[in-house]
């Protein structure tokens, strides 16, 4: 067992050991804060000015206090509008930085505006991000990407677009990024690009240098509108794929936005195909698995809109994620309806539509947050340490009050126990005059009665118990298993219980161990002291003697110092040798009765020993052996109760008796005499009466029925 | 309170070691029938979750997948602590049914049997966490600091455990049916626990009732911690400490009303 036990230990403490140094090998600390973007990408119309949000969200609850962070676009392509907004200062052309500070909620929100100049695929980035939370340090956010597509006008659009004077591969009018590789000894590029009727075509220069080039080529039509193409011209071995690899590294959104390229075709391009997109996530999902982080964040996206809840109710932040999912859904309806139309204006009015959507779902958020305002100002107001604190508190109060609970139990029966020795004390005052060298009084019933309620047939199932109690006949009975019960046994006595099958023996019994409560009158004992064994010992089958011993002696109240002591001596006298380690349910008869017999009356722990039925099963050795120990018991001082049928057994054994019939007190006295009586006893109580009443006055003082 | 200050003397000590004691007594017990007749014996205790992960994962994730970040680690959450919950209750249920011979002769308050029980089935989700070890590596899940908060939630759900435990061990000593009623409402139990399906799927009216079931609550405190590395929500957290301690003062209240009807019956 011990082995098997120590087995145990070392697996789980590996474990332990396991999952701790995952812990610690992870980041530091998760960096408490995300940043993103209002939408994953934007779809605007050239010429009117639109808002980019930019969200910094606390993901432990705390308040951020400062958020810097610097935003680039392309100044070619975007006008940035919002230079003078609170906490913008502008760096350079295609940059600008955000920084604001103070008690910025756990959710901060920028909206910064653009006006796209020309129609095409660009990009916004936010870099060098760092948010803060209390006092603690800055935490770097790293940076993110949001792609903006720009509609094309009318007009706008190429008819033909050639490098060399082959037609640019995959070239269809609403795609504006194309990837083309020229021969290394190329020194110019020849593009040629014809647009619609009225358009004024212009190629930006065609030199190339070894790598990659950019070449624009912007369309204007009659009114003005733009759109920008652009070619990546490689000039390059098709092989040299090691400087491929780190311009990958070095620039991972133009990769990206080379990577997806066709993709922001499909989005700028026809209006069913769009729609589809949007309509069927798996695909954007596949999309997702292409693009790792933005996966991520797309994943990450509706516990985020939960946490936005800012720890609101776990059903409220959900609710709130649906909104959110139901507003982005019709987000990129939307864009495929805009895309599709060609007219701007409804298109305007569509995203204002949007808008409007957005803010109402924005609205629904606060409003869920308002109820339980205060208790979130309480427990986000907190530091985390302090809200750890005060859920050890808590768990320390339960607890406590858990063990308080416990104690009550334990006071009531110390409070008993008390309560029984004043009794005991002055008894022996009263009776020390008239009986001379008494011993003390260690089991005292005082009127004990004791009444099981019986359902006459009872009602053994639900259905049943339903049933009658609507009937309403549940039609109790009282049955007296003892009726008004009172004795007195003294330290050292060994006294038989007799009487018939049913008379109350084993009430009586169970009472004095304290396994039952008297209905009325008192039992007084000590029940600690109290060790009852009866035919069933209450083994494991399953389990080998050694578990027994343990299991066993735990459960009568012997402490483990106490068995690790005894427990040789226990294996001795149950005569088990080498079956000690065998499981018990191979064991003969004898050796369970031997085992229980020994566990019980291990050294003097049991000052009351109640035997019931237990000797007569063994043989007559046993037997020998039995009351050997037991009279070294009461040597010791031990009180012993023997139940049995055999007058026999307690002539030998007894020095006092204790007759119960019928739930009566018969008669008590000393062993031989009313040995004598049972034996005569013909199973009507009431012959008895008649005929030892005047022998048996009882020599315990109590009265004859 | 003067009581309090008095419950420091040695004979509470030494109770209180007996109790330990037996406890642990009856929790070897357990363990060692459970196991008696498997090799792989305690093994099982991490493999039956790690198996059904599989199992469950294989038929759901797909459908899921859009909702669930990781599923996988989303339904360990959930099964671990339901496993918890029910193997508790469950087997706690017969407890004193079960230890019939035992209960004349033990020395101190017949919970320990419940309380035995319970305690069986936290050790096998003591266990089971290590289940979460490979999985964890496996879907590179990184534990945050607030994974020391998950024996905060652990502690409750064995307080409301213990309540549930206690009352139905009462109930089964006197009305056998109880075992086949349980069972049959563990079921419905399940599927109102979010255990391996979003919530978010679920119209309104089912949301508020999983909201408010408290091993939802439990299991999503675990997913929180563990999928997000921050703690639950606080309105949650006081749904989880209400629901568990009023469990647990109800199932005492019980246990201690009908303890002397039980060992009559008995």
């Amino acid at each position: 067992m011990n082995k098997e036990m120590r087995k145990h230990k070392i697996i789980s403490l590996l474990s332990w050991v396991l999952l701790l140094s995952l812990f610690c090998g992870s980041r530091a600390l998760a960096d408490g804060a995300d940043m993103h973007f209002g939408s994953e990408g934007y779809t605007w119309n050239p010429g009117d000015s639109s808002p980019v949000g930019i969200y910094v969200t606390s993901t432990d609850g705390r308040k951020l206090t400062e958020v810097d962070l610097v935003v680039s676009y392309d100044p070619d392509v975007l006008r940035f509008d919002s230079g003078e907004d609170e906490g913008v200062t502008v760096l350079s052309e295609g940059k600008f930085r955000i920084s604001r500070s103070g008690d910025l909620g756990t959710e901060f929100r920028q909206l910064v505006r653009f006006t796209p100049l020309l129609s095409e695929v660009t990009a916004v980035t936010v870099e060098n991000a760092s948010a803060a939370k209390g006092a603690g340090s800055m935490a770097d956010l790293g940076s993110i990407t949001a792609e903006i597509v720009i509609l094309m006008r009318t007009g706008c659009a190429l008819e033909e677009l050639k490098v060399d004077g082959k037609t640019v591969t995959g070239f269809r009018p609403e795609i504006q990024r194309y990837r083309v590789q020229v021969p290394e000894e190329e020194e110019r590029a020849a593009v040629e690009a014809a647009g619609g009727a009225g358009a004024v075509v212009e190629i930006s220069d065609t030199a190339l240098s070894a790598g990659e080039n950019l070449v624009y080529v912007t369309v204007a039509n009659s009114i003005g509108d733009k759109a920008r193409y652009t070619l990546e011209i490689v000039r390059d071995r098709a092989g040299a794929e090691p400087e491929a690899a780190d311009r990958a590294g070095a620039e991972p959104e133009a990769a990206d936005r080379a990577g997806t390229g066709a993709e922001a075709a499909d989005r700028a391009g026809t209006g069913a195909e769009v729609t589809d997109r949007a309509g069927a996530e798996p695909e954007a999902a596949d999309r997702a698995g292409a693009e790792p982080e933005a996966a991520d964040r797309a994943g990450a996206e509706p516990d985020k809109a939960n946490e936005a809840g800012g720890g609101t109710a776990a059903n409220d932040g959900w609710e709130a994620a649906d909104k959110g999912g139901g507003a982005r859904k019709a987000e990129q309806e939307e864009i495929g309806g805009m895309s599709g139309g060609t007219d701007s204006e409804t298109a305007n009015s569509r995203k204002e539509e949007n808008a409007a959507d957005k803010g109402a779902g924005n609205a629904a958020k606060t409003e869920v947050q308002e109820p339980q305002e205060f208790l979130l100002f309480l427990w986000d107001g907190l530091p985390y340490a302090v809200r750890i604190f005060a859920a050890v508190l808590a768990l320390m109060i339960l607890t406590e009050s858990a063990l308080l609970i416990g104690h009550f139990a334990g006071r009531k029966r110390v409070r008993k126990r008390l309560e029984g020795k004043p009794v005991r004390k002055t008894k022996k005052r009263t009776a020390s005059p008239e009986k001379k060298k008494e011993n003390p009084i260690v089991i005292k019933a005082d009127h004990v009665c004791m009444d099981f309620v019986r359902e006459t047939d009872e009602a053994s199932s639900f259905k049943e118990l339903v049933i009658r109690t609507m009937k309403g006949c549940r039609s109790r009975e009282r049955y007296r298993a003892l009726d008004n019960i009172s004795f007195e046994i003294r330290k050292g006595d060994v006294v038989g219980v007799m009487g018939t099958n049913g008379a109350g023996k084993s009430t009586l019994l169970k009472i004095i161990s304290g396994a039952l409560s008297p209905t009325a009158g008192r039992m007084l004992v000590d029940k600690e002291k109290v060790q009852i064994l009866t035919m069933g010992t209450g083994f494991d089958l399953e389990l080998t003697g050694k578990e027994n011993i343990y299991l066993n002696g735990a459960i009568i109240g012997y402490e483990k110092e106490f068995i690790d002591e005894h427990y040789e001596q226990i294996v001795e006298f149950a005569e088990l040798g080498e079956f000690i380690n065998e499981k018990v349910k191979n064991y003969s008869s004898g050796m369970v009765s031997r085992l229980g017999f020994a566990i019980a009356t291990v050294g003097s722990a049991a000052e009351i020993l109640i035997l019931d039925e237990v000797l007569s099963v063994g043989d007559k050795i046993f037997r020998q052996k039995s009351m050997d120990r037991i009279k070294e018991m009461i040597h010791g001082g031990s009180t012993v109760l023997m139940v049995s049928h055999s007058t026999e057994t307690i002539r030998e054994n007894c020095g006092k008796a204790i007759w119960i019939e019928k739930g009566h007190l018969i008669t008590m006295g000393e062993a031989g005499d009313i040995c004598a009586m049972y034996d005569r006893y013909d199973g009507k109580p009431e012959n008895i009466a008649r005929r030892d009443s005047q022998i048996y006055k009882g020599a315990f003082g109590s009265e004859t029925k | 309170m003067p009581r309090i200050q008095r419950a420091g003397t040695m004979k509470d000590r030494r109770r209180l070691k007996q109790y330990l004691f037996v406890v642990r007594e009856l929790t070897g017990r357990e363990l060692k029938r459970k196991y008696s007749r498997s090799r792989l014996g305690i093994l099982w205790s991490v493999l039956n979750p790690l198996l059904s992960m599989a199992v469950i994962s294989l038929i759901f994730s797909r459908m899921f997948r859009r909702s669930i970040e990781n599923f996988p680690v989303y339904y360990l959450c959930g099964s671990v602590l339901w496993t918890l919950f029910t193997t508790g209750t469950n087997t706690a249920m017969t407890a004193l049914v079960d230890n019939k011979q035992m209960l004349i002769k033990v020395k101190i308050p017949l919970q320990v049997f419940v309380i035995s029980r319970v305690y069986t089935a936290f050790v096998n989700f003591v266990y089971s966490l290590i289940a979460f070890v490979p999985i964890l590596l496996v879907f590179r899940v990184r534990l945050n600091w607030t994974v020391l908060f998950l024996p905060v939630v652990v502690f409750f759900e064995l307080l409301f455990t213990m309540g549930f435990a206690l009352a139905l061990s009462v109930g089964y000593a006197f009305y056998g049916d109880i075992k086949h009623l349980y069972g049959v409402l563990l079921t419905l139990w399940m599927y109102l626990s979010a255990i391996f399906y979003p919530v978010s799927s679920l119209p309104d009216f089912m949301v508020t009732v999983v909201g408010n079931n408290p091993v939802y609550l439990f299991v999503d405190a675990m997913r929180w911690i563990v999928l997000e590395g921050t703690l639950q929500p606080f309105t949650a957290f006081v749904k989880m400490v209400i629901w568990s301690v009023g469990s647990y003062l109800a199932g005492t209240w019980i246990f201690r009303r009908n303890k002397d009807k039980i060992m009559q019956r008995l």
